[in-house]
């Protein structure tokens, strides 16, 4: 069993609405309403969907700080960083990474008060040398529906 | 926002496709409140939409890449950052675009590589911290449809 052209349009319509209806889908690939059921099942079930979520503007919640952190940690530190940092609440996302930094965190605060807390309350981890901030500004430009899909299909469920 | 809105909130962003009528259910609330909220979650732009959320690894990446453009203001080649923005966003694969404000650091912090000689005018792209950065404001951006 393959993924194929069905699984690739289900992706497609609920990147762009989360709550796209199954049957309009349905319709959309001439197949049934329980096809689509079962093929999203299948992708939540293989992992390649990991879920669905609303997308909020975190100024609208008192969050008019978003911004990201490149990290620079003593290597064997690095797990234990990207850990400390998941659990603060704040950061949105962490990740080790290859390059002049080896940790990637974007944060979400109220301002640049908190921002710079946090950033202090990182600076004082051990083995962590040094943070890099960047302040995100106007509008974010996302679109998750820009990941490519074509690598999907042909890939063995 | 009230209690109910952050509820209603807080179970989409942990499922998106949650019925209404489980909702209502939950919070005790008819189905057409929780539409309604809903609605009005959406007009106000507090909700700005709902997506999948797609574990790259399994459709064939192996990786994510943070990149920083420092976008020249001034000089022959001028250009401005908001039109850059808006190219990124259409290429495949580019998922998040955004400006970016660089605090900057005090005199001593700078690293002494970066730091330009005095004769260095702003915009000098052999001192990459020296470029200087426009934040320009503009409105919502989707990709057109494919």
């Amino acid at each position: 069993m393959k993924f194929d052209e069905t699984d690739v349009r289900i992706i497609r319509n609920l990147q762009r609405d989360a709550r796209t209806n199954f049957a309009d889908i349905a319709a959309g690939c001439g197949v049934s309403v329980d096809t689509i059921i079962k093929r999203f099942q299948r992708l939540r079930r293989n992992g390649v969907v990991r879920g669905t979520t609303i997308l909020l503007d975190p100024r609208h919640f008192g969050l008019g700080c978003p911004a990201s952190l490149e990290i620079s940690v003593e290597p064997v530190r690095t797990p234990l960083v990207v850990e400390q940092l998941r659990r603060q609440p704040g950061v949105v996302f962490c990740t080790p990474s290859v390059g002049e930094q080896n940790v990637f965190a974007v944060v979400v605060l109220e301002g640049m008060n908190e921002l710079n807390t946090l950033i202090e309350k990182i600076k004082a981890l051990p083995d962590v040398r040094d943070v890099k901030t960047s302040i995100w500004v106007e509008d974010i430009l996302l679109c998750p529906e820009n990941f490519e899909l074509e690598g999907l299909r042909g890939v063995a469920a | 926002m009230d209690e109910i809105d952050e509820r209603i909130v807080e179970i989409m962003t942990a499922d998106a496709r949650t019925s209404f009528r489980k909702i209502a259910k939950e919070l005790e609330r008819s189905p057409d409140t929780i539409i309604n909220r809903f609605q009005r979650l959406k007009d106000s732009g507090d909700i700005r939409g709902s997506t999948v959320v797609v574990e790259p690894r399994k459709i064939g990446y192996e990786g994510m890449a943070a990149f920083h453009i420092d976008v020249s203001t001034s000089g022959e080649c001028k250009t401005d950052s908001t039109s850059i923005l808006k190219t990124l966003i259409r290429m495949p694969n580019i998922i998040i675009a955004k400006d970016r404000w660089r605090p900057r650091l005090p005199r001593n912090r700078r690293h002494p590589r970066l730091r330009p000689p005095h004769e260095a005018q702003q915009g000098d792209s052999r001192y990459p911290r020296y470029q200087k950065h426009t934040n320009r404001s503009m409105g919502r951006w989707r990709r057109d449809m494919p």
